[in-house]
């Protein structure tokens, strides 16, 4: 009896294997249940091979799971990859030897191999092959039990713009799968409760990030297609000019950054979006931003470093590369993204921020962050409210003009004019500049007063940090305290569920465990880590650093900023998604 | 010209204190002097004019300009002028910048704004050197010039500000030369009044760095297109007037083009019109059911 709904779809780039994929998610979502989608694919558009992973349940399944249950092989290649590495006994493959043309089907001991006549089924239908993954889809909803209805709804909802035939066409398809299983194999036995009616958004946390964004106010969004990063603006392209954000592409990431801070220094909530290799472009300008204090959201969506590396696979390499962006020193937030709902908040929080404190702002995101999918059940669109910081619209009175800028303050914020306002007109200036934005770089540069001015705005930005660490929640810890726990999981951004979940297998087998799970990363607590990790430490619980990079780039930040050294380390760089499973082996190490 | 009577924004209302830090005698007064002259013929008030400039001598107008300003980095100012414009369209935006940034560093940003016709002046003081580093060559060097990068002579084809704009899609393709204030102005203002990506090379001489491209030299090769038949409405004439640059330099309207602005076609813009005045707004109650409904 399983108490989990895992579908894998897989085949080659071409064969509809993700549209397949996100249909079967929507089925499982309109049954009422939680859902996590996450796919693998390829640097090409056709060939290779694909993958979309569904996994269901009544209860929370944040992360991808460890096994599959129901395997839709279209290709001969889905018995290279995901039968060897993702199935076990009693899981069940559904393929068509002959409509495929698949000749070897080796799998480990007790899988059920269900050859079906998909393709013969299809054909009754339609001539175009893609109707068999209807037919396979129909089939393996069958095998759980779903409801036909759901599917053919969803079939029905799709192709709308189509003609009655594609749709009618399509749902006897559907129906002709369900039915072939019902009849020819043996239906998974669960305890998994459906329920109909519920209307959950399903979205990955790019779209989340964006969505969250949009409902803060957005006005302005760049940028230059680089995967994983794209979804963002494809996103905001086509729901941006619904709500007064405007979305350009631009000709490379240097010039998407540099029209982020034109944005965000004209007035605009503005953000932008990249992976790797284009945030190394875009880095001059984020000090730009911090020099002007104009606001400003950078997302970095990392994939496979070094260089072009690994386009389509995931790691959290680029931490390091978030720390050192642009020269000098200058306050920025660096904040990672931990789930696919928190992206939705964190879209509105980073845009207050940025805008609080006229600083850019860095959201560390991965492929598998931005890339997977999930329901978001009780999204608050009115939770976070829209904060502008000290903007002024508002005419600067006489005796308050030339105006001051970049006036010092006790928090070193100064009241913000943007061009239209009358009276506050001032030069905003990459070069040091004083309290007017007037250079002190040329000329004044080395006499008495210059220095003065530098030391005065160096210390009047730098301010900011420790305002925003007040504002910002430090971290704690989740599960058993250092009295109980036998291990303390330290993480940051995309696996806080992933390890939340191996931390719960562990706990099943009796050992007790904690987190402690990193999403501010600058400004850092680090107070409160330090306190965290001795204590811990000092009852002797062991402390596992876990995280997808090849030196351990936070855990050697942590002790940089704690002097706190976690010894053992769980590190991944290979690029797949990292399994609960995987992460259990690796605390079992340590124990 | 069409004079102006009862001026309501005169050179008081664009004063500013902050006096010019270029060399006695730098052509960049002149291009300073004439675009003060055309904000007030075209009667832009400082507040609802920014000037961005890029990075070197010459993009340190905006600090002596008036308006609001803003110098970015080097070869930058075209996609930040983009940005400025597109989020606030009832802005007057002016680009400026030396040959370097703009046509070196910059190259592609120039190219692309162009290409969107943004409704943006941007004026490259052309010196056809790097000054602010201490002289070396420039994408509008000429063949032989010496200088410190080029001690034997500069071996690389300079780069034909004017053809490239044109080739870009720049709406208003102009030269003029700043030693000629009464020139720079006509055009200034006739790039101001434009609606469209307005491109203007200023001949602007480096009397410090550059002893080849003087002023003198200058006045004894330009000639003004305005003087001669020569009609700036087609694209073929402007391309070939533009590779005239040699003994006889053409000064003036080379092109111009009255098509749709990037701004206009904007999506956002046709239903907003002005996204910073239209304000920070979270989704309407509609918008969000709208969305929902894609994602269930």
């Amino acid at each position: 009896m399983v108490n989990e709904i895992n579908i894998r779809i897989s085949g080659q780039n071409g064969d509809g294997i993700f549209s397949s994929g996100e249909t079967l998610a929507k089925i499982c979502s309109r049954s009422g249940l939680v859902v996590h989608g996450s796919r693998s694919y390829q640097s090409i558009i056709r060939g290779g091979h694909v993958s979309y992973s569904v996994r269901a349940a009544n209860h929370e399944v944040r992360a991808p799971a460890d096994y599959i249950d129901v395997l839709i092989a279209l290709r001969g290649d889905s018995f290279l990859v995901d039968v060897p590495l993702m199935m076990k006994s009693g899981g069940i493959v559904l393929f068509d030897s002959k409509g495929s043309r698949i000749k070897n089907t080796d799998a480990p001991d007790g899988v059920i191999l269900v050859d079906m006549p998909a393709s013969e089924i299809a054909s009754r239908f339609s001539d175009l092959k893609i109707m068999m993954n209807t037919v396979l889809v129909g089939a393996s909803i069958a095998l759980y039990n779903l409801d036909l209805s759901i599917f053919t709804d969803l079939l029905a909802h799709t192709f709308v713009n189509k003609s009655a035939e594609v749709i009618s066409t399509n749902i006897s398809a559907a129906e002709a799968g369900y039915k072939w299983a019902k009849e020819n194999v043996k239906l998974i036995e669960h305890d998994i409760t459906f329920t109909t009616g519920t209307e959950t958004i399903f979205l990955g946390g790019n779209e989340a990030l964006a969505l969250g964004m949009l409902n803060s106010g957005l006005q302005s969004f760049a940028y230059y297609p680089m995967t994983p990063a794209t979804p963002v603006g494809l996103w905001l392209s086509k729901y941006g000019p619904m709500s007064g954000c405007t979305v350009k592409q631009m000709e490379d990431e240097i010039n998407v950054a540099n029209y982020a801070v034109g944005a965000g220094y004209a007035g605009a909530r503005s953000a932008c979006a990249t992976s790797g290799g284009g945030f190394a472009l875009m880095t001059e300008a984020i000090g730009f931003a911090a020099m002007i204090e104009a606001p400003v959201v950078f997302i970095e969506v990392a994939r496979g470093g070094p260089s072009t590396g690994l386009p389509t696979k995931t790691e959290q390499g680029d931490l390091n590369q978030l720390f050192g962006a642009s020269q000098g020193d200058f306050p920025r937030a660096i904040i990672a993204q931990t789930g696919v709902k928190d992206g939705f908040y964190l879209g509105h929080e980073a845009l207050n921020i940025a805008e609080k404190y006229q600083i850019p702002v860095l959201i560390a995101s991965d492929l598998y962050m931005g890339e997977h999918f999930e329901t978001l059940e009780d999204l608050d669109f009115d939770k976070i409210p829209i904060e502008r910081g000290k903007l002024i619209m508002d005419t600067i009175p006489e005796d308050q003009r030339p105006y001051k800028r970049y006036i010092d303050t006790e928090d070193g914020i100064s009241p913000r004019t943007i061009p239209g306002v009358e009276g506050g007109q001032h030069d905003a200036g990459s070069d040091e500049h004083d309290e007017f934005g007037n250079l002190v770089s040329d000329r004044r540069s080395g006499y008495p007063e210059a220095i003065e001015v530098r030391i005065q705005q160096m210390k009047k930005r730098m301010k900011k940090m420790d305002y925003l660490l007040k504002e910002l929640p430090a971290p704690q810890v989740e599960g058993a305290s250092a009295d109980e726990a036998k291990i303390l999981v330290v993480g940051w951004g995309s696996t806080l569920d992933t390890i939340r979940e191996a931390r719960s297998q562990l706990e099943k087998e009796g050992v007790k465990t904690a987190q402690l799970h990193i999403k501010y990363v600058l400004p850092f607590h680090a107070d409160e880590v330090k306190e965290i990790l001795n204590t811990y430490n000092d009852k002797g619980v062991k402390i596992l650093m876990v995280e997808a990079n090849f030196t351990g780039q936070m855990a050697r930040y942590i002790r940089a900023e704690t002097s706190f050294e976690i010894k053992e380390k769980y590190l991944r760089y290979e690029g797949e998604n990292m399994l609960p499973r995987e992460v259990l082996a690796a605390m079992k190490e340590v124990l | 010209m069409t004079e102006i009577t009862n001026l309501e924004i005169t050179s008081k209302d664009w004063k500013v204190d902050v006096k010019p830090t270029w060399c006695p005698g730098c052509g960049h007064f002149g291009v300073l002097s004439a675009a003060k002259k055309g904000v007030i013929d075209v009667q832009w008030l400082p507040h609802n004019t920014v000037v961005v400039s890029g990075i070197g001598c010459s993009s340190n107008i905006p600090h002596f300009m008036g308006g609001y300003g803003i110098h970015t980095l080097h070869g930058r100012a075209n996609p930040v002028a983009e940005a400025i414009k597109l989020s606030n369209p009832d802005l007057n935006v002016i680009v400026s910048g030396g040959d370097g940034d703009g046509l070196g560093i910059g190259l592609a940003g120039f190219v692309h704004a162009a290409r969107r016709n943004f409704d943006l002046t941007y004026i490259v003081m052309d010196n056809q050197v790097y000054g602010l580093t201490v002289n070396q060559t420039s994408p509008t060097s000429s063949i032989g010039r010496v200088t410190r990068s080029t001690p034997y002579g500069n071996i690389e084809r300079p780069l034909n500000p004017i053809m490239m704009a044109l080739a870009a899609g720049a709406t208003f393709v102009a030269r003029t030369l700043s030693s000629d204030g009464k020139h720079f102005q006509e055009v200034v203002k006739k790039a101001m009044e434009h609606k469209g990506y307005s491109f203007i090379d200023a001949l602007s001489p480096c009397v410090t760095f550059n002893r080849v491209n003087t002023k003198d030299y200058w006045k004894e090769r330009v000639y003004r297109l305005e003087d001669t038949d020569y009609k700036p409405d087609d694209f073929m004439s402007a391309m070939s007037k533009a590779q005239e640059f040699g003994d006889k330099v053409p000064i003036g309207v080379f092109y111009q083009e009255d098509t749709s602005l990037y701004s206009d076609m904007d999506e956002t813009n046709k239903r907003v019109k002005n996204v910073v005045k239209n304000g920070a707004h979270k989704l309407t109650a509609e918008t969000r059911a709208k969305i929902i409904k894609d994602f269930v």
